[in-house]
């Protein structure tokens, strides 16, 4: 790692993130009584920076904050959202809690993994979507069955607003805008039924 | 009185302490509060929920290990609502649980069946099928664990957290996944491991040398004591079949704690090893041969009577005594200086100058309360394990932790390694000495310009005195911990910890020396050492004997005509390979007494099949100076006898009884042991050079011939003690042996780099004629300039290179592929 140089051929800095953003994790350390304290945002960090969370960014953090190797990956491994393997671009995470999974959480996942062709777990062979499933509950029970990706909700997901998500998606659509546009918008009468009781 | 609290509990008024938890304050009222995650010796979490009860005032049921006592708290522990979520709670945990009771090692002394028993509902509502998991994970060295059966109470998981202060074993996932687990890329091998089979309230975790041995009901169990190291560990002993089934801890808080290391829980089964000498064993030419032990004992008392007549009683020596009960020591002791008549005896096997030290007596429980605890040539973990632990958790409530000498102990608490060369290590503890007894204004005055600046201790500079020198200024109680190969560092220790007790009034000082064998000390109270007699006495001016040192090497010169070594593998443990080679080969007359055919053995005139300690009865004394009793656990077997039974019997075949009767030496061993017991601890000996210390022992070997080659390196060799390493009992234990560790030699990647030298790499490391080749490893805890060895490794013998001490300086060399081929 250290014959690599600051600066390649292309001008991309290919330094380890960890020496890039030294300043960034300094800061971050310094805003917490304890060193401890900034493993969430380190391992947040790696993930920006690689789009998961590596062996090698696991063995960083540990030392930085003066953490066993153990402790990290526990805390890593806890929360959902960190991921451990390289991911697509797009990370669905189905909500697998009981209220997402009474109103249809199961059929949507079941949906999804034929539609795009894989498993939950696995990334689609273009490296587009990786479709996940939590076991916690993604606080959005009003929007069940919900659904995350990456850092914006849809809700109320049936396997039709499944499609127009992802044919969206495929054609270049903005996320942070989908999720604005339909992500979020009643699908109709379920949503009515329960407001007007 | 205000630090008591007075609550009542089902109705009953119940006394506790200010800040007692729930659970410890009812078992004080004979009321019973079931827990699964909760443990006396660990912080409460309150994660298993088994423990709620009702406090009035209280809105819900709260745990009640995680509630402390309080003036006036009302608690129910057994109404209605209670009896129901102990039921909630419990169907709960056996959702997943697979109830596989039938092959469960822990079935009959599980806690998880025994509070289903008492409090548990007996059927489930669950109608679909249990989760499935991993039934055998490999966790570690010795643990196996189940994953369907743990309820993940976290006591594993806490107690490497805090007790061992490792942080290895995790909880990992989340929910119904959650699971225990280790980083991605290593595996729970910590000494410690072996604590987390007992602390499991289920069968999850289970030790892969005991797994579906046995069940707990067939057990015998009898108490006893470990004898891996010099701690002495109380441990239970569960035979079947009359066959050693497992090791546990017998918990002695003063002593161990409740906790074992992993060499005193597993390795155990070389009692039963099928490479057990189980005849004595006499030499023909080239071979041995079985004979009676009539025979065998006939053959040593007419060759040593011979040696006597011809060549004086003094042409006798005898080593060993360490591993032996204070009793055989004295037997032993008893048989050289008065069937054969020599003075020659020592039972230091392994380079080790001090045993004990009379002048700052140490206490195990010393460490509790310590402020600052200083390391001096010593490896806490790897020589005293158990004891490491009390190190730990002082260094983690803030107690200073300095660590001197050649090699960084490894820790994950807080701590200070201070790298000094051996060579410097007593300048470097004189100048601090200096410093802190000026520092106070007593003592020396100015000249800080001579002392403050040391010219050369090693690397440390005055930083680490400095740091070493503020620490000891404001203590109140010091610990220092120390390996005893060297009497000079031992003399400038006192000096620095008398520069500490002239300053202060009510400081407590102690020294804590881990001895090389579990009953060192023990030995050395029972005369097993050639300048002190039975009780410390000193022998009469200018009748000391020769020590180990000196009897190998008049041996060596032809000038020793018999030797009998008793427990000791001196081609393993004696840091000077060339010397002992010397001296076995050349003694016309050579006796081992062992457990295992060694090498040293296998170059015997005669072998003698000694029993195993759990066949013994005696004492033992630990390092601190406690005397620990233990019972024939099982017969001697085969045709092996205790070692005390042979010494007996060998001075009859002499023609000298030792004793009357049976209870005579012990007997004698208990008004010795009374004799030097000091507030209930026997006392050390005084240090070699002070009055009344004895003759001071003969030099040990000189340095040889530098055969610097043109192309390698100086480095000063530094082998480090291996708390898996050495001994028959390592090597000849099917279960233990994989751990044991293989012979490397680790550098520190500066000096790596400028040899040359990768991962893997052979290198030679030579010292004049003596080359041995390692294999290489890079560690950035290895000290610049230093190369570091495990002790009793698997592998070429590296105390070839060395001269009596455990470090001297190699040459050390690349080498390249077509030499090893």
């Amino acid at each position: 790692m250290a014959a690599i140089g600051a600066a390649a051929a292309d001008g991309r800095d290919r330094r380890p993130w960890w020496v890039r953003r030294e300043a960034d994790i300094e800061r971050l350390i310094a805003r917490y009584p304890k060193p401890k304290s900034a493993l969430m945002g380190l391992l947040w960090m790696a993930q920006e920076e690689r789009g998961y969370v590596a062996d090698e960014d696991v063995a960083f953090i540990a030392e930085r904050l003066g953490l066993s190797r153990g402790y990290v990956e526990s805390t890593c491994s806890f929360y959902s959202l960190y991921h451990r393997q390289p991911v697509g671009r797009y990370v669905i995470v189905v909500c697998g809690n009981i209220v997402c999974g009474l109103c249809g959480g199961a059929d949507l996942i079941r949906h999804l993994e034929e539609r795009l062709g894989v498993r939950v777990g696995e990334t689609t062979k273009d490296g587009l979507f990786t479709l996940l499933v939590t076991n916690e509950c993604v606080a959005a029970c009003d929007g069940a069955p919900a659904l995350q990706i990456n850092e914006e909700y849809f809700h109320k997901v049936n396997p039709q607003r499944a499609d127009r998500i992802l044919q969206a998606l495929r054609d270049g659509a903005d996320l942070a805008e989908l999720s604005e546009t339909i992500g979020l918008t009643a699908p109709g009468a379920v949503w009515e039924a329960g407001e007007s009781a | 009185m205000s630090d008591t609290v007075t609550l009542t509990i089902n109705g009953r008024a119940v006394q506790a302490p200010k800040g007692m938890g729930l659970v410890e304050a009812a078992a004080l009222a004979g009321i019973e509060i079931p827990v699964f995650c909760h443990h006396r010796k660990l912080k409460p979490v309150g994660v298993c929920r088994m423990c709620l009860v009702e406090v009035e005032g209280q809105r819900k049921p709260v745990p009640a290990c995680t509630t402390q006592v309080a003036d006036g708290m009302v608690v129910r522990t057994e109404s209605d609502l209670i009896r129901h979520l102990r039921q909630g709670v419990l169907e709960f945990l056996l959702l997943n649980h697979p109830l596989d009771c039938p092959v469960c090692d822990k079935g009959g002394e599980c806690p998880l069946q025994d509070n289903t028993f008492k409090y548990g509902p007996a059927t489930s509502r669950l109608s679909v099928p249990k989760m499935k998991k991993r039934k055998a994970v490999d966790l570690g060295n010795f643990i196996v664990l189940d994953e369907e059966r743990c309820i993940l109470c976290r006591r594993c998981t806490r107690f490497d957290a805090e007790v061992a202060c490792e942080g290895t074993l995790v909880v990992g996932q989340r929910a119904h996944e959650a699971l225990i687990t280790t980083a991605d890329g290593e595996t729970y091998d910590s000494y410690f491991s072996g604590n987390v089979i007992e602390l499991c309230p289920v069968g999850a975790l289970t030790s892969k040398a005991y797994r579906f041995k046995g069940r707990p009901w067939d057990l015998s169990r009898v108490p006893s004591v470990c004898t891996a190291c010099p701690v002495g560990c109380n441990i239970e002993l569960d035979f079947r079949f009359g066959e050693l089934a497992r090791v546990l801890s017998r918990e002695n808080p003063e002593v161990d704690n409740g906790w074992l290391c992993d060499r005193g829980r597993f390795n155990y089964r070389y009692v039963h090893s099928a490479d057990r000498v189980t005849q004595p064993l006499l030499r023909r030419g080239d071979t041995f041969v079985p004979v009676s032990w009539t025979e065998a004992l006939m053959e040593i008392a007419s060759r040593l009577r011979s040696v006597v007549r011809d060549h004086g009683p003094e042409a006798v020596g005898f080593i060993g005594g360490g591993r032996l009960t204070n009793e055989e020591a004295y037997t032993f002791q008893k048989l050289a200086r008065e069937a054969v008549g020599t003075p020659h005896i020592d039972h230091r096997v392994a380079g080790q100058k001090v045993t004990s030290w009379a002048g700052y007596p140490g206490r195990l429980d010393d460490i509790d309360g310590a402020d600052v605890v200083v390391l001096v040539d010593v490896l806490p973990a790897e020589q005293m394990p158990v004891a490491d632990l009390r190190i730990r958790r002082a260094a983690q409530r803030g107690a200073a932790l300095l660590a001197l000498g050649p090699a960084a102990p490894g820790y994950r608490v807080p701590h200070t390694f201070i790298p000094v060369m051996p060579a410097g290590l007593a300048r470097f503890l004189e100048e601090a000495a200096s410093l802190v007894a000026e520092g106070e204004g007593q003592g020396r005055t100015g000249e800080l310009s001579t002392t403050g600046a040391p010219a050369g201790p090693g690397p440390a500079g005055v930083d680490g005195q400095e740091a070493l020198v503020r620490a000891l200024r404001s203590a109140r109680r010091v610990v220092a911990i120390w390996g005893g190969t060297d009497a000079a560092v031992g003399r400038a220790l006192e000096r620095l910890l008398n520069a500490c007790r002239r300053t202060g009034d009510d400081r407590r000082l102690s020294v804590l020396i881990p001895g090389e064998q579990a009953n060192s000390r023990g030995a050395e109270a029972m005369g097993v050492r050639p300048d002190r007699l039975p009780g410390h006495r000193p022998v009469e001016a200018g009748a000391a004997g020769l020590d180990t040192a000196g009897m190998l090497q008049a041996a060596a010169q032809g000038r020793l005509h018999a030797l009998y070594l008793v427990g000791a593998n001196l081609q393993e443990t004696y840091p000077d390979g060339r010397l002992v080679r010397e001296a076995l080969s050349r003694v016309p007359f050579l006796v081992v007494q062992d457990l295992f055919l060694t090498e040293t053995a296998r170059q015997a005139d005669v072998v003698l099949p000694a029993a195993p300690f759990a066949a013994k009865s005696g004492t033992y004394v630990n390092l601190e100076g406690r005397v620990q009793e233990v019972q024939e656990a099982q017969a001697a077997g085969e045709n092996s006898r205790t070692d005390g039974d042979i010494f007996r019997a060998l001075a009859e075949a002499l023609g000298r009884r030792l004793d009357r009767s049976s209870h005579e030496i012990r007997w004698e061993v208990q008004h010795l042991l009374e004799e030097l017991t000091v507030d209930g601890f026997v006392t050390g000996a005084a240090l070699p050079g002070e009055a009344g210390a004895g003759a001071p022992a003969p030099a040990a070997g000189t340095a040889r011939g530098d055969g610097n080659r043109a192309d390698g390196r100086r480095l000063e060799l530094v082998a480090v003690s291996r708390l898996y390493g050495g001994g028959g009992t390592a090597r000849f234990d099917p279960a233990f042996s994989a751990v044991r560790p293989r012979a490397e030699a680790i550098f520190h990647p500066d000096d790596a780099a400028e040899l040359g030298i990768a991962a893997g790499d052979p290198v030679e490391l030579s010292s004049g004629p003596e080359a041995v080749t390692l294999p290489a490893r890079i560690s950035p805890q290895v000290v610049k300039g230093t190369v570091q060895v495990p002790r009793g490794a698997e592998g070429p013998a590296v105390n070839m290179l060395l001269t009596g001490g455990w470090h001297a300086p190699v040459t050390v060399r690349r080498r390249v592929l077509e030499e090893v081929g």
